[in-house]
């Protein structure tokens, strides 16, 4: 495991208790695909954004959600 | 001696880059873990992103999954629970249901022009197999 990927591991560790931005990958993500997603689902700008709260897990749970539904209908 | 030293270091600089290379294309899961969240890491050159993502959205009526890329080798799978996790059954499960998606991948890719012509054939009036008619 990289030091970089650990740190964003732990970030979605903490999701719900802390902020999270979380960059999404362009290769599993493509930015053509994203930017139709752009505005729901918690994506803003090409990042996942979720704030702490006590439906932050629920939240991303959906939005992880969305966006693998998503990209596996345009596979 | 001093050289002499010197080159030892270098090899076995080699050597753990040669060991670090074989460790990070090795084909079986790797993970990191805490109470609630299992992070595995598995091949690209046996999963495709298509089973990748099959298998995590399968599990995400359950838990928020997050599938990301370690290296040119690995992808990078978070799985992460709202309680303590047991992660010794969810890594099992998720492993069967990875194996599973290559497969109808596998599947799929070898079988797929075969499948369509029997639809076709079975929703088809004449007889598309048969060049005489």
């Amino acid at each position: 495991v990289t030091p970089t990927l650990l740190a964003k591991q732990q970030a979605l560790d903490k999701v719900g208790e802390s902020d999270l931005e979380l960059a999404v990958h362009p290769e599993i993500y493509p930015p053509d695909f994203l930017s139709q997603l752009d505005g729901q689902s918690s994506v803003v700008d090409g990042i996942v954004k979720i704030p702490a709260s006590g439906t932050g897990w629920a939240a991303f749970r959906e939005c992880s959600r969305t966006l693998l539904e998503s990209r596996l209908r345009s596979l | 001696m001093g050289s002499l030293s010197g080159l030892d270091n270098t090899n076995r600089g080699d050597d753990h880059k040669a060991k670090a290379a074989i460790e990070e294309r090795a084909f079986t899961p790797t993970q990191w873990q805490s109470d609630r969240t299992l992070c595995l890491t598995v091949s690209r050159e046996i999963y495709s992103l298509k089973a990748i993502l099959s298998a995590a959205y399968k599990f995400s009526s359950d838990y928020a999954v997050w599938v990301d890329v370690e290296s040119d080798h690995r992808w990078s799978v978070a799985i992460i629970s709202s309680e303590r996790i047991d992660s010794g059954a969810v890594l099992a499960l998720f492993t069967k249901e990875l194996i599973d998606q290559q497969l109808r991948v596998a599947l799929e890719q070898e079988f797929g022009n075969l499948r369509t012509l029997i639809v076709a054939q079975a929703f088809s009036e004449g007889n598309l197999l048969d060049s005489q008619e």
